[in-house]
């Protein structure tokens, strides 16, 4: 885009303008893709009286070339680490290398039918398998599930387990699951939903998990304690080792949310750490695309003692034959099928790609891109926490209250200058947080010049806040206005109730 | 071997003198604390790696032990339908700013994910005949778990009806999420593969929080519901409807009937069978239900400038901002298969989904006219009419005959007796797509009555 000078001497920016709607551009008799299939009419004098569809069929008509050309420019309004580094703290937006896009498309595993009999599916179910005994060993667990669909329903998962291996010990009285305030909203929201009180730990001054907190918070009605490591202000807890003792001599589980689990890949194995359960986000460490929002895929791993209780069905190896089993002792299915199997395929590639010494280089270099951006943005704005960071690090814009600016403020600044924005508002523990991670897949060139860039927000924000109130100037729309838009919720196309 | 890290060798080093570190095992002192006195862990058991070519012909050859859909006729849904999806759709939704993109919680650098979202909803409410659809749940059984969980807080009641006629798999996952929950579920029989209101009013009571009934039934038939919506609001309950999106273009919808709540499987609409995921949640609502239900929602608004524009709204009923206290767990959905699924809507367009639904139904309709002229089969639930699946008993047990038929290169209808149990071990769930062909349906009939006997 060509900046154009305005009377002021500034630039000004034509912004990319926006789509029609599918059902603003809809065109009636315009047909797209011919589909097999009979005229309808053919079928409709079948269906008996009263069962048949009344109500119009409210979609779009349009031309394939319509379709193909509405989609694309979509995709023009939409930033993606294929277009943009995106250093959204916590979600991992690393590189997802193009040749995993390949597994998925493979016929034999595309166009499987979840139902054959085991005979007609034994190639899924060995690679599914081995997908199972690679986390085991990079995890350090005994048994893996791959059936959770994202990491919330691997939380999900985990926390019934915990449910049914207390039951199963005739233990009535753990009705209770500790997790520090500085956690993943789904973990408290995934513990209300197995059906268990939630107990908030304080954070110590460091930003850590407070030890004397910890200690006086658990009890026998303690069921779990979930733990996220490195924590989500890119700490790692110096006192994990006295936790897990703490926690083992309660007699609770110990859960790891292993959202950041990029950051130690190779290097540390919750299995070693202690833990007795861990969930992983695919889309996270193991780089297969978060795709807008999903699909991802939240194998959970936990030691023998709770191998029983995992989700049915599980894949049983005999010899060289695969089935799947439900054992008695299962929580049951928590999904349709057996996973989100083309999502699994794509992490099972990665790893075996990369190799055990990759994958360790991973944890490396996501450390190092860390701490090299923490560096280069020092005395920008104050950091929670000292010293060396893990994966990510949060920056607070609190003192930039004074001028009258928020961390959002700034991420539409971010915006402009052509990147997507880090986490803002998160983690809750610090005032106007800005979350970074850079993640591994990001060149030094890269990381150099959103630290220039960064710089010179930060002294716009200090010598002329307004301008930073007017960002951002180049996007298709700027500050949408969320207020209205949850106070009378407009949630489908008005245009689409106009289609007869 | 591969890692996908860009850094020189010199650029690592100016990056680790900028630290004052001497090497890359120095930034490890951050887990001091934590490291074994053992050191790193052995990983030598995950490989040294591999090059694109090797590593593409370790999938392949696992592929070629399977009998996907190319190799192998498919006859068989329950759950998971074989249709037609155009070139387009797989082109469309490979785009890397769609594919590598998060969650939109920056609108302004996701208006394209944002509006395909809302599309998405408009397209799904529509389908359904209801005032609105969230952005996607994980699959079809979750979505369903999910609605079931909305009446439990909306009722504050603590017994769900579920109708015989729900896929036994899905009827499983709901159980797995009340685990937790003093909550109780009945099932509802079906009466010729059809709900009768008697049979929901035998369990009525005030403790009941909804009824959910399945359009088609697992077992392939048109449920009517009649009555229903009004049986249940008189008793204070919910009604969810759980149903095939593919059939809705020719069906009553969820709407039509009175349905608070309605769910479905996303699969038929555009996904390929994808050895059983990322599948589609689809779930719709009755405006009043906006801030109970699930899941994302994006929402039309204006900008600064009072551009037209969109976001995700009512965040408040989310995990990130209520934790416990929020409506669902969920974080991560399916927003690629719900962009999957409108590609495909728009690209049928109303007359191509429904003259895809007619061929489906055309089709099952001659396969079984076909099989009901082998000596010995019978079809079960003749009275009620079906979509594309339907059941028959067999003289044999349904896992000789599935065997024989798949070695043969035909998947053929579901054995049930692995499901349903043993009292159903001789019947078959078949379905035909509208992607079946006559012959393939004739010859699919041949090998059925030659593996009976009977030529």
């Amino acid at each position: 885009m060509q900046p154009e000078m305005s009377r002021t001497g500034l630039p000004t920016f034509v912004r990319p303008s926006m789509e029609p709607t599918l059902w603003q551009k809809s065109r009636p008799g315009a047909r797209g893709v011919e589909s097999p299939g009979v005229p309808p009419e053919s079928v409709v004098s079948q269906i008996p009286k009263g069962a048949g569809r009344e109500i119009p069929l409210s979609l779009p008509e349009l031309s394939e070339l319509d379709v193909v050309r509405h989609f694309t420019r979509l995709s023009h309004l939409n930033r993606g680490v294929d277009t943009h580094f995106y250093p959204l703290g916590s979600c991992t937006m690393k590189y997802n290398p193009k040749v995993m896009d390949r597994i998925p498309e493979i016929p034999g595993f595309r166009d499987l039918h979840p139902r054959i009999d085991p005979d007609g599916m034994q190639g899924l179910l060995e690679a599914l398998h081995t997908c199972e005994e690679t986390l085991c060993q990079l995890l350090g667990m005994e048994a893996v599930t791959l059936a959770p669909a994202a990491g919330a329903h691997g939380e999900l998962t985990g926390i019934l387990v915990t449910r049914r291996y207390f039951e199963s010990r005739g233990d009535k009285n753990r009705t209770e699951i500790l997790i520090p305030d500085s956690a993943h909203g789904t973990n408290p929201a995934s513990a209300a939903m197995g059906g268990f009180t939630v107990h908030v730990l304080p954070s110590g001054s460091d930003g850590g998990v407070d030890l004397a907190r910890l200690e006086e918070a658990l009890s026998p009605r303690t069921a779990l304690v979930m733990m996220t490591v490195p924590s989500t202000l890119g700490i790692f807890e110096k006192d994990l080792p006295k936790m897990v003792a703490l926690v083992k001599a309660s007699g609770a589980l110990l859960y790891l949310d292993g959202a950041n689990f990029n950051a130690f890949i190779g290097v540390l194995r919750p299995g070693d750490l202690g833990f007795d359960i861990v969930h992983i986000n695919t889309h996270k460490t193991l780089a297969t695309p978060h795709g807008g929002g999903g699909p991802g895929s939240g194998p959970v791993g936990v030691k023998s003692h709770l191998a029983p209780y995992l989700p049915s069905p599980r894949i049983r190896k005999d010899g060289d034959r695969y089935s799947l089993v439900s054992p008695e002792t299962s929580i049951g299915p928590i999904r349709s099928f057996i996973g989100s199997s083309l999502v699994l395929l794509r992490a099972l590639g990665y790893v075996r790609m990369l190799g055990g010494e990759g994958l360790r280089k991973v944890a490396l270099y996501a450390l190092l891109n860390a701490n090299y951006l923490r560096a280069l943005l020092s005395g920008t704005l104050p950091r929670t926490g000292k010293g060396l960071c893990a994966h990510e690090f949060v920056l607070s814009a609190k003192e930039l209250s004074q001028e009258g600016l928020h961390a959002s403020d700034l991420a539409k600044e971010i915006l402009d200058a052509g990147y997507y924005a880090p986490t803002i508002s998160f983690p809750l523990i610090v005032p106007e947080a800005l979350m970074i991670e850079p993640t591994e897949t990001e060149s030094k060139e890269t990381l150099d010049r959103f630290a220039v860039d960064f710089r010179k927000i930060i002294d716009l924000a200090k010598k002329d806040p307004a301008r930073l109130k007017e960002a951002p100037r180049r996007t298709p729309v700027a500050r949408p206005d969320e207020v209205a838009a949850a106070r009378d919720p407009i949630l489908t196309d008005p245009a689409s109730l106009n289609i007869a | 071997m591969a890692d996908f890290i860009p850094h020189t060798a010199a650029e690592t080093r100016e990056m680790l003198d900028l630290l004052g570190l001497e090497g890359l095992d120095d930034l490890l002192s951050v887990y001091a604390q934590s490291m074994p006195a053992s050191g790193l862990p052995d990983l030598s058991r995950l490989g040294e790696g591999c090059d694109e070519r090797t590593l593409l012909e370790w999938f392949s050859s696992r592929a070629k032990r399977n009998l996907h859909a190319g190799r192998a006729v498919v006859f068989r849904g329950a759950g998971s339908y074989d249709h037609f999806i155009p070139a387009a759709v797989s082109s469309l939704i490979g785009r890397g700013e769609f594919l590598t993109s998060y969650t939109p919680y920056q609108p302004e650098a996701s208006q394209g994910l944002l509006q395909a979202i809302f599309e998405f909803q408009t397209a799904i409410a529509r389908l359904y005949g209801m005032d609105l659809a969230n952005a996607s749940l994980y699959d079809g059984a979750t979505a369903l778990a999910e609605a079931v969980l909305v009446a439990i807080r909306e009722t504050e009641r603590s017994v769900v009806l579920l109708s015989e006629g729900i896929d036994p798999g899905c009827r499983a996952v709901v159980a797995t999420y009340l685990e937790g929950m003093s909550v109780r579920v009945r099932t509802v029989p079906l009466e010729s593969g059809r709900t009768l209101p008697a049979s929901i009013a035998e369990n009525l009571g005030p403790d009941v929080a909804c009824f959910v009934g399945a359009s088609p039934t697992f077992l392939g038939t048109v449920d009517r519901f009649d009555g229903v919506a009004e049986l249940l609001h008189g008793a204070g309950a919910l009604f969810i409807i759980h149903a095939n999106p593919h059939t809705l273009a020719l069906l009553r919808s969820p709407g039509e009937w009175g349905a608070d709540l309605a769910t479905g499987e996303g699969q038929p609409l555009g996904l390929p069978l994808s050895s059983g995921g990322p599948y589609l949640g689809l779930l719709t609502a009755r405006k009043k239900f906006v801030r109970r239900i699930p899941g994302r929602l994006a929402g039309l608004t204006r900008d600064r400038e009072g551009r037209s524009c969109f976001v995700l709204t009512l965040q408040a009923r989310e995990q990130h901002i209520r934790r416990e206290k929020a409506n669902s767990n969920i974080c991560s959905n399916e927003t690629l298969l719900a962009l999957q699924s409108l590609v495909y809507l728009a690209l049928l367009g109303p007359s191509g989904l429904r003259r895809a639904a007619s061929g489906s139904w055309s089709n099952a309709h001659d396969l079984c006219r076909g099989l009901l002229t082998v000596p010995g089969v019978s079809l079960v639930n003749p009275e009620t009419d079906f979509f594309h699946e339907f059941v028959v008993e067999l003289p044999v047990a349904a896992d000789s005959l599935s065997r024989h038929l798949l070695s043969k290169g035909v998947l053929g209808g579901l054995p049930l007796g692995e499901l349903m149990g043993p009292s159903w071990s001789r019947c078959m769930l078949w379905c035909a797509t509208e992607i079946r062909t006559k012959s393939e349906i004739a010859q699919t009939v041949e090998l059925v009555r030659e593996f009976l006997g009977f030529r």
